[in-house]
């Protein structure tokens, strides 16, 4: 049941087909968690936060620096030598009052994912490094919660909804690290950004049965072009070392 | 490569595995990197999607009929 207040926040999304107020309940009863919250993931906690997410947890470790601020567009140029989170927090929180931000200043690693998944129902992966985001896999899988997994690199960007057990998990389309990554990549913020909103309905039709998930679909987009694809991908692996465990389900 | 696309005339029974070997010997140290291994065994993390549809046995010969090749490489900026 919405309030008063949430009915007129939300007034113009709860029109879409499908939404409605029961869809808006589901979004504010939901618990995400966002990791990190650069170039990729502000933009999309910030959508989540706009669209009515009752409680979003940002993970980010660090402060923020100057040559972060070409698309990390939760911070401020005043707010460098501060913790990403907390910033990326105040922002959001300012924005929507009405939800739960939880900051976390940490990076995923094996120490904490079991905590930080634990709280979470969906999470989105917007990390730069390959081991955070198999980790994150890792961690989805072996809880069976959702991971909207995106990436992106310059004019590129790639979104993969994981749902443990029906679809293949991020180590069933690539095994294993790949050793050709450098920290290091190039990125504007509109891309990164637009890689972000794609992710970010992914989750908000995932979560109200809006519209189609793209469920066993990589999704490309390709900005220097403006070209948008989807590549279907062959069934988890049976080999797969994460989830060639678990039973097929729909 | 210096290309994002390439028309290529498919050879009998060529396969994605001789396929990516002969793209990797004139593509440069940096494109045979992403695409194939000290071995010239496929990189297990290159996505590969024939006509739309990922395919996981690269060494299959590749159906005449085939329109468009796509090699995926993983990419994971934030």
């Amino acid at each position: 049941m919405l309030s008063d207040s949430q009915r007129a926040t939300y007034s113009w999304q709860l029109d879409i087909p499908g939404l409605g107020e029961a869809g808006q309940s589901r979004l504010g009863e939901t618990t995400a968690l966002v990791s990190r919250v650069g170039g990729l993931g502000g933009p999309l906690a910030m959508s989540l936060a706009a669209a009515g997410i009752g409680r979003i947890i940002l993970v980010h470790g660090g402060n923020l620096h100057e040559s972060d601020l070409n698309r990390q567009t939760l911070m401020s140029r005043d707010w460098i030598g501060r913790p990403r989170a907390d910033c990326a927090a105040e922002t959001i929180a300012r924005f929507n009052p009405e939800i739960e931000v939880v900051p976390v200043d940490e990076n995923f690693t094996q120490d904490n994912a079991e905590r930080l998944v634990e709280m979470a129902d969906i999470v989105f992966d917007c990390a730069p490094l390959f081991e955070e985001r198999f980790l994150m896999n890792k961690e989805c899988v072996r809880t069976q919660k959702p991971l909207i997994d995106s990436a992106m690199y310059s004019m590129q960007g790639q979104v993969f909804v994981v749902i443990p057990g029906a679809t293949p998990c991020l180590a069933c389309i690539y095994p294993e690290i790949p050793g050709h990554w450098r920290r290091q990549f190039p990125v504007i913020g509109a891309v990164s950004s637009m890689v972000a909103q794609i992710a970010a309905i992914e989750g908000i039709k995932l979560l109200t049965g809006i519209g189609k998930v793209c469920l066993g679909e990589l999704i490309m987009i390709d900005s220097g072009k403006m070209d948008f694809t989807k590549v279907k991908l062959a069934p988890k692996r049976g080999d797969c070392g994460v989830c060639g465990a678990l039973r097929e389900c729909s | 490569m210096g290309a994002d696309s390439e028309e290529i005339e498919l050879g009998q029974n060529e396969s994605i595995q001789s396929l990516l070997k002969g793209l990797a010997e004139r593509g440069g140290k940096d494109f045979a990197e992403i695409v194939i291994d000290g071995d010239g065994a496929p990189r297990r993390t290159l996505l590969v999607a024939v006509d739309g549809q990922q395919i996981i046995d690269l060494d299959e010969p590749l159906d005449i009929g085939v329109v468009e090749i796509t090699l995926i490489p993983p990419i994971s900026g934030g």
